[in-house]
């Protein structure tokens, strides 16, 4: 394409400038002795390491990992096992199937949210951890299937064909060809599970119940009590470890189609 | 070399060059193209023929010289304002506009009566032989290469360009149409008197249809003639090798030549070598069968000249076999210096 | 086992089945029947402490029509259109900057992405840090003395607005991005050898054939709008309240279950109802697949 005209170039800057500049804010003034963000009274780390003494903090950490990791797990399985369902195999019902299977992702999470409400409501299950988990999982299935899937229509099926050609039977053929085939893909889809699992608000919100928090519910209740520079920490770190993720992501994407 | 002192070329190039950061593309190249000429630039890829057609368009500026469209320096003119039209390689046809408004797309910017733009377009569609009755409405996608090839010229004739680029337009067509086309291209070249400036390295095409042609390498012209004056009287020996098979070697004078392989014949040892022809003595190490010909591959000591079988060697119940002993033999004056190495 | 693998390998059908089950379970029970309760909640009658008696009654969507909620549903499609408004308006040119970037295209893109993948509620955040009344756009307009007093920025429709468009736009610039990068340059050359202008040359010719992007990028900024419920709470208060704001205080302090799931059904009804109509009377103006 050709190169912009200057005002678009100089738009652009700009945009991308103010599409990072709250997150810079944020970021430096959780180094910001003062609570004020136009005045800098000096670099601490006081705000992190008044985080370590909250204990409701790295409860609510370790909570929001061990939920992402599980709900990560089995949503990536699930969603794999579809994306090769759909991908290898022709049925009737295909071009449906995939359709309805947008549908979570199409959702609003309110109404996903809500709707889980509704049901452990009625099966009279406790709201906690495991309800959480159970959502995650839900909505993350769609995400990692639609992610895989997109990573597989591009690869044929010759490579299976061949390994059973030479004598490797299905399930040897699945662990030594096929796997190693979309594991960059399954990566990619298991990231983009945890990092939606370790952000989520709306769903988590509405299935949590009243014991359990997640990081995000500890902010959010923190967040409509006032703001406070500790607040800026915790988000730090959060956008240090979903980045983290991402660039993990991006790199392995870069890696492949190199 | 311009066509006549009094005469103002359609195309002049003097002395453009073109580099892109290290790489030069196009070297000091100069030529002229007279009005209502098929004037062809030919040459592999990488040579600079494309990139010394889009200076011509205006998609590039060369860094030096100068090129006048019809006395008049162009080079600081963007491609809208340039009085020509251009063929693309990928026929470039707009995938969401119709065959119709994609060759009514130049006329409409003149804001001409939309009955008249309308006569035009049929007519323009009927000269590259489609019917606009059927061919009108469809979408790019539904026709076929040589349908699209056709639509993207009549969307550069309709504007009635004085010069009309075209950038290796042939090139994704099979054999047969290919030729069709070529035909249809001279032929139009000649009923409108438009200009033609082609780019292609096909040396067949190029002989087939040109009154003239460029032979360009390496960023720089080797040789500007007619078709004949190209393919019989190469300057160099990559002039020589590019339009056609030669063989190349040093003659008995001491001067580097080029033969055609049609040019020499094959002889018994021992059979009687008429007057006048020079000869050497080889073996035929391979034999080549063409379809339409045969060659032999024949080692004259450290060179393997290439000789073309007519019919009449093999009439003759001359069977040429590998191993064979024989004599090439040819005539002097078909025996061409070559200038340079 | 070598029966049954060799009996697998000539049923198709089972195996794919055997891949879908799972997942497909898993959903059916987590997602497709929940939504399904909820639906038949929204046609019971409101129980006394919440939750819901039986009784079958249209009452809670009669309620929708009552001027207060219709006011809501109205201002949440406003809000959601003028979103998606602002971020062709904005996201548009940053997608046709980047498409045309050369080599910095990948890395420009990463930076538009970057955000997008944070955390929505942290992002959000950030604007309230922002926008608040000792935040750093009110401390500098004072600093600067252009203004005496702090301006009231949160808690505005314009607040929800600007959390909507900052955190929905990476949404709009990757999909156009996608159709502006397929664009055939020769296409514009073309255009131009025919004595198109840069500016004809764009709007016969780029902008139609970027008209998909447009579409997939306004549906994807246009239905989370439509349910956005985080950014009106935190940035737009009590007053700047939509639909999905409305959900969650029935379920809250209101009380109203089967209120709330009607509220709930009707923003998925509408949800459902955009994407049809985008995706079948806008594929009539996408052009169609080569081949």
């Amino acid at each position: 394409m050709r190169r912009p005209p200057w005002w678009v170039a100089g738009l652009t800057a700009v945009t991308l400038c103010l599409l990072h500049l709250p997150i810079a804010v944020l970021i430096a003034s959780s180094f910001n002795r003062s609570r004020f963000a136009m005045r800098w009274d000096g670099f601490t780390l006081d705000w992190y390491s008044r985080l370590l003494e909250r204990g409701d903090i790295l409860e609510a950490l370790r909570a929001s990992l061990v939920v992402a990791l599980v709900s990560t797990l089995l949503a990536t399985v699930f969603g794999t096992l579809i994306a090769l369902g759909l991908a290898r195999h022709a049925f009737p019902g295909r071009r449906i199937y995939q359709g309805l299977l947008y549908l979570p992702i199409v959702t609003p999470e309110i109404v996903v949210g809500i709707s889980l409400l509704v049901l452990f409501a009625t099966a009279g299950v406790t709201l906690g951890l495991g309800t959480i988990t159970i959502a995650h999982v839900a909505f993350n299935i769609s995400f990692v299937a639609v992610v895989v899937l997109a990573r597989l229509h591009g690869n044929g099926r010759d490579l299976e064909e061949a390994a059973m050609d030479l004598g490797a039977g299905p399930l040897t053929t699945f662990f030594r060809v096929t796997l190693p085939q979309i594991l960059p893909g399954v990566i990619a889809g298991a990231l983009l599970a945890f990092t939606m699992s370790f952000d989520d608000f709306v769903i988590t919100f509405f299935v949590a119940g009243v014991g359990s928090t997640t990081l995000p519910l500890l902010v959010y209740s923190m967040v409509r009590r006032g703001v406070e520079p500790t607040i800026n920490a915790i988000s730090t770190i959060i956008l240090a470890v979903t980045t983290i993720a991402i660039l993990i992501a991006y790199r392995l994407r870069e890696g492949e189609s190199s | 070399m311009s066509q006549g002192a009094t005469l103002t070329p359609a195309v002049r190039f003097t002395r453009v060059c073109k580099r892109f950061g290290e790489t030069v593309a196009v070297d000091g190249v100069s030529f002229d193209v007279a009005g209502g000429e098929f004037f062809s630039i030919l040459g592999s890829s990488g040579c600079g023929k494309t990139t010394t057609l889009r200076m011509l368009a205006g998609f590039e500026r060369p860094d030096a010289g100068e090129i006048l469209l019809n006395g008049e320096r162009i080079d600081e003119l963007p491609p809208w304002e340039r009085p020509l039209a251009m063929v693309f390689q990928s026929y470039a046809l707009f995938p969401h506009l119709s065959v119709a408004r994609n060759v009514a797309f130049g006329l409409e910017r003149r804001k001409l009566p939309r009955a008249e733009i309308d006569a035009r377009v049929r007519s323009a569609l009927e000269l590259v032989r489609l019917d606009p009755g059927v061919f009108g409405r469809r979408s790019p996608r539904q026709l076929s290469g040589g349908q699209r090839q056709r639509v993207a010229l009549a969307r550069a004739l309709v504007l009635e360009p004085p010069v009309l680029l075209l950038d290796e337009p042939l090139g994704a067509l099979d054999r047969k149409l290919r030729k069709e086309m070529q035909a249809e291209l001279r032929a139009l070249n000649r009923e409108l008197g438009t200009t033609f400036v082609y780019v292609t390295h096909d040396q067949e095409e190029a002989l087939a249809m040109s009154d003239r042609v460029a032979v360009m390498a390496e960023a720089r012209i080797e040789q500007v003639g007619t078709p004949a004056e190209v393919y019989e009287r190469p300057r160099t020996a990559f002039v020589a090798g590019f339009l056609g098979d030669a063989n190349v070697f040093e003659a008995d004078s001491g001067r580097t030549v080029v033969v055609r392989p049609e040019r020499m014949r094959l002889l018994r040892p021992g059979s009687a070598v008429p007057d006048g022809l020079s000869s050497r003595q080889g073996e035929i190490r391979d034999l080549v069968y063409l379809g339409d010909r045969e060659h032999a591959i024949v080692g004259v000591g450290p060179v393997d000249f290439r000789v073309a079988l007519r019919d009449p060697d093999r009439f003759e119940g001359e069977t040429w076999r590998r191993g064979d002993a024989v004599v090439v033999a040819w005539r002097p004056d078909d025996a061409h210096p070559l200038e340079g190495a | 086992m070598r029966r049954a693998a060799r009996w697998l390998a000539a049923h198709d059908r089972v195996r794919a089945w055997g891949l879908l089950a799972p997942g497909t379970l898993w959903l059916l029970a987590f997602f497709v029947l929940p939504v399904a309760i909820m639906g038949a909640y929204s046609a019971m009658e409101r129980g006394l402490y919440g939750g819901v008696e039986p009784g079958f009654t249209l009452a809670s969507y009669a309620r929708f029509f009552d001027p207060l909620y219709l006011r809501i549903l109205g201002r949440t499609l406003w809000l959601a259109a003028l979103t998606t408004l602002l971020c062709v308006v904005i996201g548009y040119p940053v997608a046709y900057a980047i498409a045309g970037a050369g080599r910095w295209k990948h890395a420009l893109l990463f930076l538009v992405v970057l955000p997008f993948w944070t955390s929505f509620l942290v992002r959000t955040y950030a604007i309230m840090f922002l926008l608040r009344d000792s935040g750093l756009v009110n401390s500098a307009l004072l600093a600067l003395s252009l203004i005496d007093e702090p301006l009231t920025l949160l808690y505005t429709p314009g607040a929800v607005l600007a959390g909507l468009v900052y955190g929905y736009l990476p949404f709009m610039v990757l999909p156009v991005y996608a159709s502006l990068e397929k664009l055939d340059p020769a296409l514009l050359e073309a255009a131009e050898s025919l004595g198109a202008r840069p500016v004809a040359g764009f709007l016969r010719v780029t902008l139609p054939l970027s008209l998909p992007g447009l579409v997939a990028g306004s549906l994807l900024v246009f239905i989370p709008s439509l349910g956005a419920f985080l950014t009106p709470d935190l940035l737009g208060g009590a007053r700047q309240v939509m639909i999905g704001n409305l959900v969650q205080q029935q379920f809250g302090a209101g009380r109203d279950w089967p209120f709330g799931s009607a509220a709930s059904f009707i923003l998925m009804a509408l949800v459902l109802a955009v994407v049809y109509v985008f995706l079948h009377r806008g594929a009539g103006a996408l052009p169609e697949e080569v081949e």
